[in-house]
């Protein structure tokens, strides 16, 4: 909710993506279609669609952890599609990504101690001398227990876990995160926690967001606009409480109209408050 | 909010028809080192028709629970108290009769549709499976029902979808065809253990329409963490917390005047309720408080809290609660 800049942090023109199939005649997949976006700097932007909508690969192209097949990305006035490999390596720690898996995410023979300092290490940030210090803060930050950096990942919750991912991303400073499905693995407490956290911390270090889910009424609080999804196409953008009161393209109204009656059926529960 | 604790068999809604009746159920693992308490003094009763939804998190022991219900517990669990279907305690009875009622009687829509179906077999011959191995059809006739049965669960083509692998379906038609396979052999009672995770908003409601009219007739025990899926299945509720019954009630009486901290902590989490989290985590079943176990989570926790463990007692009409803070 920050004041916005005029040049956006993130920025993604007319981007496509093919994947190939098949291993003799090899057929071309287009998985997205001309997907233009802006996020700009302390903003989040919510992005749903359904199952195999191509919402991770927009992610993951936002990152250049796939390359497109056309189209530019650009991130903070730099075009990522063209830069040399050393040049986007040296850019990879102002961006980062949160999965939804925390066991996938988390190496198992790693501690958590270990875990966090791995890309502090990586990147030559701090010292032996001051990393201690730093991991500590960190997991106070997320709210991790000091007892439990010396637990492997199997010995923690699935809560537990995805904070001390989070805690791990937060230990290189971004300034651009990706948000994949980073609750949908959780128990509704436990979600509750981790996006509340994951709110906090972006107020707190001013982190630009992209935040990916199937679950409306989550990206609902998560964001500040909402792009939704379909087929491979960005089919409408729109700032969250005017997509929720106007929705235009016919699969954004499929998808609150859903959304309100599920609302409709807990508030004949008394659900609502 | 006072009142004595209530006789157990009184707890729950249970009556004397009831077609499935759990009494002072425990369920404990042994592990090499320790002892897992899973479950703890669970009652429910399920009158014939009812549809009861049982709602927890993760490691709470619901699964536990339905796998209890069905004889599916593995060889190192210590089990008490009683399963009565029918008058008959299944946990008395031997591998053989269970298998007559486990599918026949008793169907199980398991969870994570991705990893229970057979890679290597199509999804209809496993349906027709059932079927089969019950002697309820022949080989030819099964077939021709379970085209049929997939057709009813919305396959537009249901002798292409019988063809399928497992693989080749999406996830909201493996859950279909889990569905078909658990309504096969028409049994009076299903247990859907989290029957819509992993699915998006569209293609759950999809399901949970399809699900509820499947169920109109029979009896249900759904068991979720989704209080969306709890909600559109069932009349009745229970709530689940570190491997006890914490509240249960009508629907109603749960969701519009939820009595334990821990169900008042778990709705307003909801995002559209205002995201706001219960701070901490559930105690593991190995090392469980001898107090109330909501205790450390609690705001309302008291030190008699701590020290004296609550009973699940009767606040009015059906609804229970295991909160004694009040007092």
């Amino acid at each position: 909710m920050s004041e916005q800049s005029r040049e956006p942090l993130v920025w993604m023109d007319r981007v496509a993506k093919d994947f190939s199939s098949g291993f003799l005649a090899k057929k071309s997949v287009p998985t997205i279609r001309n997907v233009s976006l802006e996020i700009h700097k302390g903003e989040t932007l919510g992005l749903v669609g359904e199952s195999g909508s191509g919402k991770t690969t927009i992610g993951r192209l936002l990152l250049m952890l796939t390359k497109p097949t056309g189209g530019t990305v650009r991130f903070d006035g730099t075009d990522l599609t063209h830069l040399p490999r050393n040049d986007l390596r040296r850019i990879r720690p102002r961006m980062q990504i949160l999965f939804q898996d925390p066991d996938t995410s988390l190496n198992p023979r790693m501690n958590i101690r270990d875990s966090i300092a791995e890309p502090m290490e990586v990147w030559g940030i701090g010292d032996s001398g001051s990393r201690p210090g730093r991991i500590a803060e960190l997991m106070e930050q997320v709210g991790l227990q000091p007892e439990l950096a010396e637990r492997y990942p199997w010995e923690l919750s699935g809560g537990q876990k995805q904070r001390a991912v989070l805690a791990r991303v937060l230990a290189l400073g971004p300034e651009f995160l990706v948000a994949d499905e980073p609750t949908s693995a959780l128990d509704l407490s436990v979600q509750a926690q981790v996006l509340s956290l994951l709110k906090e911390m972006q107020q707190a270090h001013g982190l630009t967001m992209l935040f990916i889910s199937h679950d409306l009424s989550v990206v609902r609080v998560m964001s500040d606009r909402i792009a939704v999804m379909y087929r491979g196409e960005i089919v409408e953008t729109a700032a969250t409480e005017d997509l929720f009161r106007e929705p235009k393209h016919p699969y954004t109204r499929q998808l609150v109209e859903a959304e309100r009656q599920t609302e409709s059926e807990w508030s004949c529960a008394g659900l609502r408050s | 909010m006072s009142g004595e604790p209530v006789p157990k068999s009184a707890s729950c809604g249970c009556s004397r028809n009831n077609l499935l009746r759990v009494s002072d159920l425990r369920v404990r693992f042994d592990t090499h080192s320790e002892e897992v308490r899973a479950l703890d003094t669970v009652d429910i009763g399920l009158n014939e028709g009812e549809h009861l939804a049982l709602i927890g998190e993760s490691g709470c022991g619901k699964t536990v629970l339905a796998q209890a219900i069905l004889g599916l517990l593995p060889a190192n669990t210590r089990i008490g108290g009683t399963i009565e279907y029918r008058d008959k305690n299944l946990l008395a009875q031997g591998e053989e009769e269970i298998r007559k009622i486990r599918g026949r009687k008793i169907a199980l829509i398991p969870q994570s549709s991705a990893h229970v179906l057979n890679p290597v077999e199509t999804v209809g011959d496993q349906i027709a499976e059932v079927l089969t191995s019950h002697h309820i059809l022949p080989p030819d006739a099964a077939r021709i029902e379970t085209t049929r049965l997939l057709g009813e669960m919305g396959f537009e083509k249901p002798d292409l979808a019988y063809r399928k692998y497992p693989h080749e379906i999406s996830g909201g038609m493996r859950e279909r065809a889990l569905i078909a396979m658990a309504l096969s052999a028409d049994p009076e009672m299903i247990v859907a253990d989290e029957p819509t995770a992993g699915l998006d908003v569209m293609v759950r409601r999809r399901v949970l329409g399809m699900l509820a009219e499947r169920t109109r007739d029979r009896t249900l025990l759904v068991i979720t963490h989704d209080l969306v899926t709890a909600s559109a299945l069932s009349q009745k509720i229970a709530v689940m917390y570190a491997g006890e019954i914490v509240e249960a009630g009508t629907l109603r009486e749960v969701l519009e005047s939820p009595s334990h901290p821990y169900t008042e902590g778990l709705l307003s989490s909801h995002p559209s309720r205002g995201l706001r989290p219960i701070p901490g985590i559930s105690p593991l079943a190995s090392s469980l408080p001898d107090g109330c176990r909501f205790a450390a989570r609690c705001p309302r926790a008291t030190c008699s809290c701590r020290k004296n463990h609550p009973e699940l007692a009767r606040t009015c009409g059906n609804h229970e609660v295991r909160c004694r803070c009040d007092e």
